[in-house]
């Protein structure tokens, strides 16, 4: 407050050096932020802030501008005159006059506020002397167009492009040579009369306009709708900023460009970025002149860069980020413009999040949230294996308008796409073009490849959307309907034959190309990734695969190993000959088991912990494969019910693991009681290569898993078990996700007990991890993000998924906010 | 096949049961929450409208959703061409259309592929709110002659709140009712009301 005799009159303006950098709710973030920049010493156009104190004495007095605003207003505009060298409205004077930006600015960013308005303080009578002096007149008729658009737009709510239209006669007349502003400015006052609207052409009237609509639009629905979505206050209010337009095309050392602390590609930590000298406007039009490389140190300009170089560093440690920086060089002396946080790749994001941290600019759990899982998915996208591809023939080259790689059968109908795509085969729908009526078949393909069209087609868009590679507008493929054939590079192929597309680069191979896991995920993200195991002190194991920084391998299913040894006959014979009491020893058992060991640990040459389940003949895919199953013996169907066969099973793998001079950690599957382990560890005990432990795949047995890892068991609770015989859903081989989803899409679950943790089952998970034993959660096939975050939160540190998704599990593991 | 939901004279479907075909025809596969969602019927009475068809081999209930038989597509054809005759001789509504066809379509697809290419930047976002806005106020022009594209403006509505909440899948993710995804039912809708072939 200030005094004037006896009036006290509330402070509303303040030239952003005098203000406080703290000061959000006061002056919003963008000038609180310009405040801390200058005073960091970053240079950028002189500004100063209208408080929000004006928008409540603006809300309170009807919706006007307050008394005592207006004398403020006149005297930090004739300072920012001063200090531009530049009078506002042109003074009458045939010099440049002052144009400024009006900005909006709470201290919460919302959508439905007021847009920036550049370059007011236009005016006919000062465009024509620009001309008058030598300025093109292409150049500034276009940007007095533009300041008149964006007003009439932002401040008035009329249509920019019908105004556009409206005005191509009046503004061709005025780009002819001699053609006058003043009528130019005549028709666009008479367009906005024509829609009912009264436009000042004063810039110190405009101005008024500008700040209260910047005012007004703090109620606009938008804004309004997303406050009280929000639980933002009303009353907090708007600032407004207003800030000197600076010119890269004055006279002189002039130009203006955009800089990265850091190249956006691949996060390496030198200067990136272009500079365009000289009079901008009408080169970047004209396409006349080349950007200065600022990543190259040949090219001169050295003091600008080392400006630049200087200013991003401190930038840096003031946004804790790379930045991105546009600036102006006006007559010599530069202006940057806008700071943000910089774009960047998914590469890059993972580079920098490590490197920020390895120069102590932010801890490790802030890096974590820097990337987010769809960057490292992209980075981690399936890809051609190389040779493969070299094996293949290009035949067609078109526009890759969404990247990735995919590779399937050709099918040139949507309905048959989705049909062929639900036997679990892999496709890439072929069409002429799409069309919303293709949604079906895009979904369910691998892949899109189309004969038109380009990256903003329908094809291409949603592609994108989906995250399908897709290659459009390629022009020499010729599409059959009827024939259910296709042209493509002077090749004739049949649906259902196969095609491989390269969204990025266009191409299209003629035949079928396996895919597979990107080989060097980057030393950055390793790095990361090790931070964010240290963060949330946990460790993510696979079930086979996953590189050397694999803590172990859990669990192995020694059926699959079976299974895929060829060696299944072998195994049934063996629990069969035991079940029906004709093997008493369980000789064919044991050697079956040594066999499968022996390949077991040759699939798995690491030697880091293995842990593996020992099959079960009571599950549901034994009562599918052993013949006569239900003349077993019984007592097989429970874990303990025949010891001949875990006596048989674990003599067996411990000569395998002697031989091999291993040890094996075997898990037996099932179990509800201590005393059942309890008897397994006893027959374990004198073999020297084993040790045991549990999977537990019921919550009667997350009951005991505490008990059991207290006493040296390990334990593994196998998620997808647990919730299928809680919810008492069949197997995912029997019942699969999308079915579920289905039928939770069809309201008849609340809750995909799959995807979201039953609130019963919470403590029990809760109560197996109270203990220092070891105990881990086992996502067989595919995890929910927030579901392995929430176990985290229960108390989980030891994870087991499949090796492709360990990278995201560990990231989102790293990104749990810690708790207390 | 039921008279009381042909209309006399013209041959063709109810507004109601066009509705509930139409946004099938558009959306490829729906469910009957999805079409009461759009249309603004009951979910009881799409699904008394869907029963109708289906026993008229109009539509069939594939599980995940209902789809459109060779039947319900000709009517659903039938109805545009019948239906907006008038208008098309009228010239009005081409004029739109192409206007429409010309700059708002246009500004909105390029929108929208910076929005992706920019991997969901703030001021892209920015931009395709505000043509949906335009687009909003755009569709008050023709609902005296076209009433259920109020329908549209109102899905708009929804789709931008969301995506101003930060909600990103309601600006262009084609499995739920986005901003995009209207965008595309209804050019597809306009394309066939003035009776055009769609280009890529």
């Amino acid at each position: 407050m200030s005094e004037t005799g006896d009036l006290i009159v509330t402070d509303f303006v303040f030239d952003i050096e005098d203000l406080d950098p703290a000061a959000t709710s006061l002056f919003g973030g963008k000038a609180t932020g310009l405040a801390r920049m200058v005073r960091a010493g970053i240079p950028v156009p002189p500004a100063f802030a209208i408080s929000t104190d004006a928008y409540r004495a603006f809300q309170s007095s009807g919706q006007k501008l307050p008394d005592g605003l207006a004398g403020q207003l006149e005297a930090a505009i004739a300072r920012l005159g001063d200090k531009a060298g530049r009078p506002f409205g042109g003074d009458g004077r045939e010099i440049d006059p002052l144009l400024v930006s009006v900005r909006s600015g709470a201290k919460i960013s919302m959508p439905g506020m007021m847009d920036t308005i550049l370059n007011l303080g236009h005016t006919a009578t000062s465009a024509t002397h620009a001309i008058a002096r030598g300025a093109s007149r292409a150049f500034v008729v276009d940007s007095f167009v533009r300041f008149w658009k964006m007003y009439l737009e932002i401040v008035h709510g009329l249509d920019g492009e019908e105004f556009l239209e409206h005005l191509q006669t009046a503004r061709a007349a005025a780009e002819q040579e001699g053609g006058d502003l003043a009528a130019l400015e005549a028709e666009i006052v008479a367009f906005a009369t024509e829609q009912g609207e009264v436009v000042p052409v004063d810039p110190r009237a405009q101005l008024d306009e500008a700040i209260a609509a910047v005012f007004q639009s703090w109620n606009s629905p938008r804004a309004k709708a997303y406050r009280e979505h929000q639980g933002i206050a009303h009353d907090l209010g708007t600032a407004v900023t207003i800030q000197c337009m600076a010119f890269g095309n004055a006279e002189g050392d002039s130009g203006s460009g955009v800089a990265f602390s850091r190249d956006p590609n691949t996060g390496e930590p030198v200067l990136y970025g272009e500079y365009l000298q000289g009079r901008q406007g009408e080169d970047i039009v004209a396409g006349t002149r080349t950007p200065v490389d600022l990543a190259r140190d040949d090219q001169g300009h050295a003091e600008l860069r080392d400006a630049l170089d200087h200013h991003s560093k401190t930038l840096e440690s003031l946004y804790k980020d790379a930045v991105d920086i546009e600036f102006t060089l006006e007559s010599g002396r530069l202006y940057l413009l806008q700071v943000r946080p910089a774009k960047r790749t998914a590469a890059a994001a993972v580079r920098i999040a490590a490197d920020l941290v390895n120069e102590g600019l932010i801890g490790p759990g802030e890096a974590l949230g820097r990337v987010s899982a769809d960057q490292l998915k992209r980075l981690l996208r399936p890809v051609f294996v190389p040779e493969q591809v070299e094996a293949c023939k290009a035949v067609a080259v078109a526009v890759g308008s969404s990247p990735g790689h995919a590779t399937g059968a050709a099918v040139l109908d949507s309905d048959r796409a989705a049909e062929r795509a639900a036997t679990g085969e892999p496709v890439i729908l072929v069409r002429p073009t799409t069309s919303p009526l293709d949604i079906r078949g895009m979904l369910a393909a691998n892949g899109i490849l189309t004969a038109r069209g380009g990256a903003l087609s329908h094809a291409a868009v949603v592609s994108r959307a989906l995250d399908r590679p897709c290659v459009v507008g390629c022009e020499n493929l010729l599409v059959d309907e009827e024939m259910r054939s296709f042209v493509l590079g002077g090749k004739t192929f049949s649906e259902g034959d196969y095609i491989s597309i390269d969204g990025a680069t266009g191409q299209v191979y003629d035949c079928r190309i396996e895919l597979s896991a990107p080989e060097d995920a980057s030393e950055s993200l390793e790095n990361l990734l090790h931070r964010a195991d240290t963060v949330a002190q946990s460790e993510v194991w696979t079930s086979g695969g996953g590189g050397s920084s694999v803590p172990g391998v859990a669990v192995v299913s020694l059926f699959d190993v079976a299974l895929g040894e060829r060696l299944l006959d072998d195994l049934i014979e063996g629990v069969t000959l035991i079940g029906q009491g004709k093997d008493a020893n369980g000789r064919k058992l044991c050697e079956t088991a040594e066999a499968i060991g022996k390949a077991l640990l040759a699939r798995h040459p690491d030697i880091v912990p293995l842990h593996v389940r020992l099959p079960q003949p009571g599950s549901t895919r034994a009562r599918f494969l052993v013949p006569n199953w239900p003349e077993l013996d019984q007592r097989l169907f429970l874990p303990m019910g025949n010891p001949v066969l875990n006596k048989a099973f674990l003599r067996g793998l411990d000569a395998a693991c002697t031989k091999a001079d291993r040890r094996l950690t075997v898990l037996l599957g099932g179990v509800t009681d201590f005393a059942e382990w309890f008897a397994f560890e006893e027959i374990a005990g004198p073999l020297a290569t084993l040790s045991t432990g549990i999977v537990v795949q019921n919550p009667a047995g997350l009951e005991v898993a505490d008990r059991i890892a207290t006493a040296g068991g390990v334990v593994w609770t196998d998620f997808d078990e647990i919730v299928n015989a809680s919810s008492g859903l069949p197997q995912r081989a029997y019942l699969s996700d999308a079915t579920l989803v289905d039928y939770v899409e069809h309201g008849a679950l609340s809750v995909n007990p799959r995807r979201k943790l039953r609130a019963f089952l919470e403590p029990l998970f809760g109560a197996a991890i109270r203990t220092e034993g070891f105990v881990g959660c086992l996502f067989s096939s595919d995890f929910e993000p927030e579901l392995l975050q929430q176990l985290h939160r229960i108390g989980f540190r030891r994870f087991s998924v499949p090796a492709s998704r360990r990278p995201l599990a560990r990231l989102l593991l790293g990104q749990v906010p810690p708790q207390g | 096949m039921s008279d009381t939901h042909i209309q006399a004279g013209a041959g063709i479907v109810d507004d109601a049961t066009f509705d509930v075909l139409n946004a099938i025809y558009l959306h490829k596969m729906s469910t009957a929450q999805h079409i009461a969602e759009v249309v603004e019927q009951s979910v009881d009475d799409v699904l008394a409208t869907l029963h109708r068809e289906e026993a008229d081999t109009s539509v069939c209930d594939v599980g995940p959703g209902w789809l459109l038989e060779t039947a319900g597509t000709a009517k659903v054809l039938a109805f545009y061409r019948e239906k907006y005759a008038g208008l098309r001789a009228d010239g009005d509504i081409i004029h739109w259309y192409e206007k429409f066809e010309s700059t708002l379509n246009q500004q909105f697809i390029k929108a929208v592929s910076e929005w992706q290419t920019s991997e969901g930047d703030g001021k892209a976002q920015e931009k395709m709110v505000r043509l949906v806005d335009r687009m909003i106020r755009h569709l008050g022009q023709v609902t005296d002659r076209i009433p259920r594209y109020r329908f549209y403006a109102e899905r708009f509505q929804r789709a931008m709140a969301k995506a101003d909440r930060g909600e990103s899948q309601f600006v262009c993710k084609p499995t739920v009712d986005s901003m995009h995804n209207i965008w595309f039912e209804f050019h597809e809708d306009i394309l066939a009301v003035v009776g055009r072939p769609r280009d890529v």
